[in-house]
């Protein structure tokens, strides 16, 4: 809006000011008569452009996104669930951070977009895996049963998979993973030492996966992970860390170090299902430099496991928004 | 678009947006006595026997604490940092009977937050005003990021304006912009400095037809301060003028105006 003040010995001189100056569009918002003078008026016309312009910063804003339209920006929403998830801080900073220049409406995509932006996803491989995967972590992550599930998916599909276990030590170890395999038909090898692992390895040549379950590991136990580190570097094998979610995050973190110092450059989370927040699993990853490899979110075997990627990590995380986005899908409106 | 606002209803533990009461202070232009305005406000609230709670929101040069002659202990700064949280980072104002959060004075360090730290403070203080009659944030100038995120929250948002016509423009600005984003929002004007009563109803009126004209709004008139050189005085020894000039013209407006506000 432009406001001008008009003086004039008359109302009706100063009327045909008003509308010589600004165009027939102006309205009148103010008239005073002044002692001996005559008249002031004040006049205002509505120009858009010119307005925001003068009140834009650098970056013009869409008005229509000012105070929040309808909800918060969905940068806020974002940086509220990573607040709820309980993310560190700085990482929560660093992923609103990504989306300075990213535009949309969606929240979903908004996350989306931060955490592809941040983190990197790699799945472990449906079919051939050109070495073997060794699952790693901390007593009680749920590697057996990951395993487990590894092999009913290459089975599912008939693939030739190989199964083996370190696990030797804990009581009933084997025969936990041992109930899945019988079932499956599959032969499981044990091993107890990095010699026969390497020698096992080289049994299962040939098959499309070979499946390698270890026996928890205590992160802050030096002996324990030189062990670990043994079997490790006896043979061309991936350790890929299974953590649960729902730890602290700084534990997760540190955690997450000491197996990446063992060589592990792959997350796969577990018991997605049991915790409602991630920013362990978040905090793990980003401070490790460890990839999103899959989740776990049920302890049936055969629903297996899911392949994370930024969208799918964006929906566990907003699980709200993701039920809403559906039901209006469903309804055929749009958000 | 309107689905977004559902979805944000549904979508768990995200603080509600608006509550009744707090109060944004705030105005397109510098130089208006915003400050002033939302510190007697505050003081008046609290005359009237309202647990109040005075908010810096001018994060790039907050000066509630200079006004008033604090050394608070505590400032925003130090929530920002995460050493205390926001209910920790207030200071009593004894001669005031209010409490105040200070910024972080004269470094403008804090202009500059990002979006999350931004919204994490506006979620606290919006569950901070559970625990209190009333909040008042002074906002800073302008229509900038932090003032819009602080603006979200209030029920109600006072504009304040003068009688100069570069201030009534910013003032219209910012009730177009508001209007644009929440056309149910609760947006009073305030005419600050007016020569006289009538003066400044003549500035409000000028306002309001801008406002239903263009807009087809019609914000309702908060209350007029009239001009008084009490106000500088009080300002420049840093004495609240509630305290220093009760009777005086601007201090019996203020409280007449937080009189209405309080009455509904």
């Amino acid at each position: 809006m432009r406001l001008k003040s008009f003086h004039a010995p008359s109302m009706q001189e100063a009327m045909r000011l008003v509308r010589e100056v600004l165009g027939d569009d102006a309205i009148i918002v103010a008239t005073r008569e002044e002692e001996g003078v005559g008249v002031r008026v004040t006049a205002a016309i509505e120009e858009d452009e010119g307005m925001l312009a003068t009140h834009a910063p650098v970056a013009a804003p869409n008005p229509l996104r000012f105070l929040e339209p309808e909800g918060p920006e969905p940068i806020d929403v974002v940086a509220d669930a990573l607040l709820r998830h309980g993310v560190p801080a700085e990482l929560n900073q660093r992923l609103v951070d990504s989306l300075e220049d990213f535009d949309t409406r969606d929240p979903m995509m908004a996350m989306a977009a931060a955490l592809d932006a941040v983190f990197s996803f790699q799945p472990l491989p449906d079919g051939k895996a050109p070495r073997p995967f060794m699952l790693v972590g901390p007593p009680g992550g749920g590697k057996t049963l990951t395993v487990a599930k590894l092999c009913a998916r290459c089975a599912l599909q008939k693939r030739p998979v190989g199964v083996i276990s370190t696990d030797t030590i804990r009581a009933g170890g084997i025969e936990q993973l041992q109930a899945f395999t019988r079932v499956l038909k599959l032969r499981l090898i044990t091993v107890e030492d990095p010699t026969a692992l390497s020698d096992a390895v080289e049994v299962s040549r040939g098959m499309e996966q070979v499946l390698v379950d270890s026996a928890g590991r205590n992160p802050y136990n030096a002996q324990d992970m030189k062990d670990l580190r043994e079997f490790v570097t006896a043979t061309d094998i991936e350790p890929v860390l299974v953590m649960p979610a729902g730890l602290d995050p700084v534990e997760a973190v540190e955690i997450a170090k000491a197996f990446r110092a063992v060589g592990a450059r792959r997350l796969l989370a577990t018991r997605m299902d049991m915790a409602r927040r991630y920013g362990s699993l978040l905090a793990a990853a980003h401070e490790a430099g460890l990839a999103f490899a899959d989740v776990s979110a049920t302890t049936k075997v055969a629903d297996g496991l899911t392949a994370l990627t930024p969208t799918i990590l964006a929906k566990m995380m907003m699980p709200e928004l993701q039920a809403e986005q559906r039901r209006a899908k469903q309804t055929g409106t749009h958000a | 678009m309107n689905d977004l606002s559902a979805m944000m209803a549904a979508s768990a533990n995200v603080t509600p947006l608006r509550q009744r009461n707090i109060l944004a202070v705030a105005s397109g232009k510098g130089g208006v006595g915003k400050t002033f305005f939302s510190i007697s406000l505050t003081h008046a609230l609290s005359k009237l026997g309202r647990k109040t709670l005075l908010f810096d929101g001018d994060l790039g040069l907050a000066n509630v604490d200079i006004q008033l002659g604090l050394m608070p202990k505590r400032d925003l700064g130090q929530v920002i940092d995460g050493m205390v949280t926001l209910a920790g980072s207030t200071t009593r104002y004894n001669e005031g009977g209010f409490d105040i959060i200070a910024g972080r004075s004269g470094s403008g360090s804090l202009a500059n937050l990002p979006p999350a730290k931004l919204t994490q403070l506006r979620n606290d203080l919006t569950d901070l005003a559970r625990s209190y009659d009333n909040i008042v944030i002074d906002l800073g100038a302008g229509v900038d990021r932090n003032v819009r995120t602080f603006t979200a929250p209030a029920g109600i948002s006072l504009v304040v304006t003068t009688d100069e016509p570069t201030s009534i423009t910013d003032a219209y600005a910012f009730l177009k912009l508001s209007y644009q984003a929440n056309p149910m929002a609760d947006l009073r004007i305030v005419v600050n400095m007016a020569q006289t009563r009538a003066e400044g109803d003549k500035t409000y009126e000028t306002l309001l037809a801008a406002c239903r004209k263009f807009l087809g709004k019609s914000p309702q008139l908060a209350g007029i301060i009239r001009r008084d050189m009490k106000v500088r005085e009080s300002i420049k020894t840093q004495t609240p003028l509630l305290v220093r000039s009760p009777t005086s013209d601007a201090a019996h407006d203020i409280m007449a105006l937080a009189q209405k506000l309080t009455a509904g």
